[in-house]
């Protein structure tokens, strides 16, 4: 059975990276007795993954982990009170959705997200300078890339990745693309913006990734 | 001892982003435990001094964790040694050491207590007091500083460490606590002093106080060539301090429930699994070994307290991997049936059992543990000859090693690991030989085997490690080979040793030769490991972050002499540092079987024999009175 887990994370687990954290989801399945099944061939795993890693130190309000079961889920809701009685401080499972194995992707394509980027009153003098830097037709920034198989930092121009946004500070809400063009980076666009006016990167900025959105 | 609310620190989150893995940093683990601090009479802190993901697979933490939090008056919380990076940017914002369960300033707590595992974590334990902003010396600690008490296998030589702590626990944590507890809640309510607390302290069982202990040196020095006197006298400088302070002993494993809701970190640590220890002690009394004499007597878990703590531990923590530790798996009776039972309950769990030793390897367990991943096997077999394994009691002769090796290939296993160690007494050139002679022998079995009975290929790992004589050994008295000596031997083994199928490992000589000087250093050996720590030298044990230049210049300007400590034969009648201290075995007994291992006579295990070491004074269960095979 393929499952599909919506759950939120924040507070210390926004520390925890995203493969600790799927053996640590691993470990929570056990607890609550559901076996999750495993691939074939010489070095078994078990099918498990999200889909789409969450960088650390962000908030995510509707993460997604997708999951295959030996049996069918009876009680999905049964699973979820038992899943957040064992769940580490900080995860907080919200739904679980079934659907058909041969379902081959069951949440569609990734399109893209909404992020919410919460600045600090300190800041408030930089608004107006953040709002020039949106205003650009094109909006630079600088991000690790491959360049001929080596990691290496690249120039990214953001612009057409940016769907929609809204600002009123302190929050700035962007509707962002993630293809496997290019992805938004909120980290990346911050670190750009305070480069532009020749400040440090400010890491105590809360960033939370409100949903994932999907074609369907 | 501050109970201000200004005892909590704040990490603001830019400083975990800019650290190597920060959920090292934060807690809020399964597992951990939270009270309420107000409803507290003391609060302790467990210092396990390393990083997170070395001190999280450490099982005294979780045995201690969970002893100590049993009582209802007493928080136990943890904390590791920030690696370098975090300690950087920790000193550089003024960061306090704190406590990963409540974020408590080290220096809030009633006690800390540092776990002595081995000898190049000292250094870090330094390094925890200073970021927690507490005086290194106890003699400049006053009556707001927490109380620093340290325990573990090392703590049955603490005396490098005397200057830096206020206690040592002596024995088994699941037991020594509530007196020590109540005498504090008591001195609390009465207001009374550090120095007062000392004294009632030092008057309860398993309860060493250095500081009311005075160490006189003879006037000349050892011998002719060297500098150091020897330790002329230790003796108490006040009535309420004995003259022996002996350790305490939990009598009855069961009696302790074992910890089946362990702490399970959220990062991967070096073992990811659980563990629980079967039985404690050693039956085979090899000469080199410390755990095998300060751990005496062997106790064991009944079967039904590992059954249930199997039962109740995967269902508590969802880990797919156990293990049941001992010094000596196979010498736990009916481990099969035990293990045969677990995995047909569980069939998806992996149960590792390290210290497989050699002898009474047999194909029905090996084909337990091969159900599902197989990993290497290893056999210590210490030594490459019949006449120095003799030497140093490690009852195994080459043909038992190589049938246990060829049953292991034919069931389909193709590592092996070989663990040797070179600089042991009485040893030869030829005996080093040997170890190149054996671990050849160890791959002609899987060679002559039919290839349909065997695994593809095979890999030999042999490693040897230097002798570091250890305090309470009956090799306590050896001279250390020295570190030309050392070198001039891995030379010569790896030349004899080359054969594509084997991979040839060494420690570091340099590391043994500092291990042997603090393991039977004394209260001088203090001023090395501060001078150590104030040039910059931490996390000694990790290859990367060891800094023999700085700890060069810290042993001559501290004047330590090498050859005092480390490559000095001592003679009978010395008073070695740790004589003072009780641990059960006695110096007759030892003194008995070095005199054996230079006759290259064996002991018999205690199972078969009793050798009378002395044991029976102070315990009062476990192999000494169970009738003998």
């Amino acid at each position: 059975m393929k499952n599909v887990l919506k759950f939120q994370k924040s507070g210390r687990m926004r520390f925890v990276g995203h493969l600790d954290l799927l053996r640590a989801f691993q470990r929570l399945f056990r607890k609550c007795g559901v076996e999750l099944k495993y691939s074939q061939g010489f070095n078994p795993h078990p099918q498990i993954s999200f889909a789409s890693p969450l960088p650390l130190g962000y908030n995510g309000m509707e993460e997604l982990l997708e999951f295959e079961t030996v049996d069918p889920i009876e009680d999905p809701e049964g699973l979820v009170r038992e899943l957040n009685t064992v769940a580490p401080q900080g995860i907080v499972a919200t739904t679980v959705v079934s659907y058909d194995v041969e379902t081959r992707r069951p949440m569609g394509e990734l399109l893209g997200a909404i992020y919410t980027i919460e600045f600090p009153d300190k800041d408030a003098d930089m608004m107006p300078l953040l709002q020039d830097f949106l205003n650009q037709p094109e909006i630079w920034v600088t991000k690790t890339g491959k360049v001929n198989g080596r990691k290496t930092l690249v120039k990214a121009n953001y612009r057409p990745l940016i769907n929609g946004l809204n600002f009123s500070f302190p929050s700035l809400t962007l509707n962002v693309k993630m293809t496997p063009e290019g992805s938004f980076n909120p980290t990346n666009f911050l670190e750009a913006f305070y480069d532009s006016i020749g400040k440090e990167m400010n890491y105590d900025i809360s960033v939370t990734r409100q949903k994932l959105l999907f074609k369907d | 001892m501050i109970t201000s609310q200004n005892n909590q620190v704040n990490i603001p989150d830019s400083l975990l982003l800019s650290v190597q893995k920060p959920a090292r940093y934060i807690g809020g683990e399964s597992g951990s435990i939270y009270k309420n601090p107000a409803d507290m009479d003391v609060r302790y802190c467990f210092c396990f001094p390393d990083v997170y993901d070395i001190g999280m697979c450490h099982l005294g933490l979780q045995v201690l964790y969970s002893a100590i939090n049993r009582f209802p008056n007493v928080y136990c919380e943890r904390c590791f040694a920030p690696w370098t990076d975090m300690e950087a940017k920790m000193r550089e914002q003024n960061i306090p050491l704190y406590s990963l369960e409540t974020f408590t300033k080290l220096s809030s707590f009633d006690f800390l207590g540092f776990t002595l595992q081995y000898e190049m974590s000292y250094t870090n334990i330094l390094n925890m007091l200073d970021l927690g902003q507490i005086p290194l010396y106890a003699k400049d600690r006053t009556d707001a500083d927490p109380l620093v008490i340290v325990g573990g296998p090392n703590a049955y030589n603490p005396e490098p460490l005397s200057d830096f702590v206020d206690l040592v626990f002596l024995g088994e944590g699941e037991v020594g606590y509530q007196e020590l507890f109540e005498a504090y809640t008591e001195h609390k309510k009465l207001g009374l002093g550090r120095r007062d607390f000392l004294k009632k302290a030092a008057q309860i069982n398993g309860i060493y106080v250095p500081s009311l202990y005075n160490v006189t040196y003879e006037p000349y020095p050892a011998s002719e060539g060297l500098k150091t006197p020897k330790i002329q006298s230790v003796e108490p400088i006040c009535k309420e301090a004995p003259a022996h302070p002996v350790k305490i002993i939990l009598h009855h494993l069961d009696d302790f429930e074992y910890p089946s809701n362990p702490l399970v970190p959220t990062i991967q640590v070096i073992q990811d699994r659980a563990a629980m220890e079967i039985f404690r002690g050693c039956l085979h009394g090899c000469r080199f070994c410390q755990a095998g004499m300060v751990y005496r007597p062997v106790r064991k878990h009944s079967r039904e307290a590992i059954l249930r703590w199997v039962d109740e531990v995967l269902q508590n923590t969802g880990y797919d991997e156990l293990s049941l530790t001992s010094l000596s798996s196979d010498d736990y009776p009916g481990l099969f049936e035990i293990i045969r039972e677990i995995h047909q309950k569980y069939p998806n769990v992996h149960i590792s059992l390290p210290s497989l030793r050699v002898d009474a390897f047999s194909l029905e367990l090996m084909n337990e543990l091969s159900q599902g991943k197989k990993s290497s096997l290893t056999f210590a077999a210490e030594a490459g000859s019949q006449r120095l394994r003799d030497t140093i009691n490690k009852g195994i002769t080459e043909p038992e090693i190589l049938d246990s090796v060829e049953l292991a290939f034919k069931g389909g296993f193709d590592k092996v690991k070989l663990y040797f160690m070179l600089g042991l007494p009485t040893e030869t050139y030829e005996d080093i030989e040997g170890i190149a002679t054996l671990s050849k022998n160890v791959v002609y079995r899987w060679t002559r085997l039919p290839k349909e009975e065997k695994s593809p290929d095979v890999r030999v790992t042999s490693s040897t490690s230097f002798f570091v004589p250890k305090p309470f050994t009956p090799f306590q008295w050896c001279a250390q080979d020295s570190m030309e000596s050392f070198e001039e031997k891995r030379r010569f083994l790896t030349e004899k040793i080359q054969h594509k199928k084997i991979k040839y490992d060494c420690h570091n000589a340099y590391l043994s030769m500092l291990e042997g000087l603090i393991a039977r250093g004394d209260r001088r050996t203090g001023d090395l490991i501060y001078t150590a720590w104030k040039k910059g030298c931490r996390f000694d044990s990790w290859q990367d972050q060891f800094k023999r230049n700085l700890w060069d210049e810290a042993i001559a300007e501290t004047g330590t002499e090498i050859a005092y400590y480390c490559t000095r034969e001592r003679s009978f009648d010395e008073i070695l540092p740790w004589d003072h201290l009780n641990v059960g075995v006695s110096r007759r007994f030892l003194q008995n079987e070095y005199e054996k291992a230079l006759r290259h006579e064996t002991t018999a295990p205690c199972n078969q024999k009793c050798n009378q070491c002395g044991m029976t004074r102070l315990a009062r269960e476990g192999v000494c009175y169970e009738k003998r095979a």
